[in-house]
């Protein structure tokens, strides 16, 4: 069985179709081995990318690393969501934060998809087992946004 | 609005959806040719090339039914000059029909066409998912699931790491959102801004 995500994700109804879709897509997305520039290009190509097609929704999946901090990966769901609407102006109702579970590093995924589409599936690669909670992340996580403001 | 509603029918022994001509406009020359752009932009990287031209290797080898050819944007080409590229408003980001191979593949898109570097490589990989679908050279196109397959296959073969569980249990047929999306993240490892 491959590891789970969290449970916290808001499910839109699977439209059938028999022609060959693309599904929602991967907009761009940011880990640990991106600077907090690198990252905040990627929020700011994916506003501009949300306000070009005002139709579409926006999903943030975000994963733990092996090493994490207690609710690490929402927190970091729950910033990028935060950028996305207070700072860039999208309706945050379009914007769905989801808990992806594990992977070897932490990373936030940017998807878009349109109003038919179902909402992109977490694919977690690290059980929990086999995580390392460490430390409460809040300041970390508080002082990105700070640096951005 | 009434709307034409066109049936699946079976052609050659295969499920094929036929180009509806009520719906879809041509994409312009130069929407087409941004397209173009945002295509070949990810397959200057070497990485991205090298992933992709596996990729129809191995769909070809699993299937039996060979690629078109290895190199997409002969596939882009392909459909340039067959069904062609057009806008048609609906529930999907994109959608492909038919095959190279049956000489009407034809691609239509439902997303804004925008030159910024990180917009055009999203555009891309989405153009890059659907030529991937089409690009059979014969009858048959390439599943969800057999297309998440063939890039877990790849993916590993080339070194990428943390790629999850591959895809098993067969071909659901459909939407496949599943295999779409577990298709899009090996894509992603090999076809990304830098």
């Amino acid at each position: 069985m491959p590891p789970k995500a969290g449970t916290d994700t808001e499910h839109l109804p699977i439209v059938g179709s028999q022609e060959n879709t693309s599904g929602a897509s991967i907009f761009e997305a940011y880990d640990e081995t991106k600077s907090m520039k690198q990252a905040f290009e990627r929020l700011d190509g994916f506003a501009l990318y949300l306000k070009a097609a005002p139709s579409f929704r926006a999903y943030v999946i975000s994963y733990g690393g092996r090493r994490s901090c207690l609710g690490e990966a929402l927190k970091r769901a729950r910033f990028a969501k935060d950028y996305l609407s207070k700072v860039k102006g999208i309706d945050q109702k379009r914007i769905t934060g989801i808990d992806g579970g594990y992977r070897d590093q932490w990373a936030v995924y940017l998807w878009v998809g349109a109003r038919g589409e179902a909402p992109p599936t977490p694919m977690p690669t690290v059980y929990r087992r086999d995580v390392k909670i460490t430390k409460n992340c809040a300041s970390e996580i508080t002082s990105r946004k700070r640096q951005s403001s | 609005m009434l709307r034409a509603n066109f049936p699946v029918v079976v052609r050659r022994g295969i499920l094929f959806s036929p180009p509806n001509p009520d719906q879809g406009t041509p994409l312009s020359k130069a929407e087409i040719d941004q397209l173009r752009t945002d295509v070949s932009n990810l397959l200057k990287d070497q990485d991205c090339a090298k992933f992709m031209s596996a990729l129809f290797n191995q769909l070809s080898a699993d299937t039996g039914r060979n690629a078109y050819s290895t190199n997409a944007m002969d596939v882009f080409n392909a459909v340039e000059r067959q069904g062609g590229f057009r806008r048609r408003e609906g529930p999907h980001s994109a959608t492909g029909g038919s095959t190279v191979g049956n000489g009407d593949a034809v691609i239509d898109i439902n997303f804004p066409i925008l030159s910024d570097p990180m917009a055009s490589a999203m555009n891309g990989r989405t153009i890059l998912h659907e030529l991937v679908h089409v690009g059979s050279g014969s009858s048959g196109n390439y599943s969800h699931y057999e297309m998440a397959k063939a890039a877990y296959e790849v993916a590993l073969a080339q070194g990428y790491k943390d790629l999850g569980t591959k895809p098993s249990g067969g071909d659901p047929g459909g939407v496949d959102a599943s295999n779409s999306v577990f298709f899009s993240n090996m894509q992603f490892k090999a076809c990304h801004v830098k």
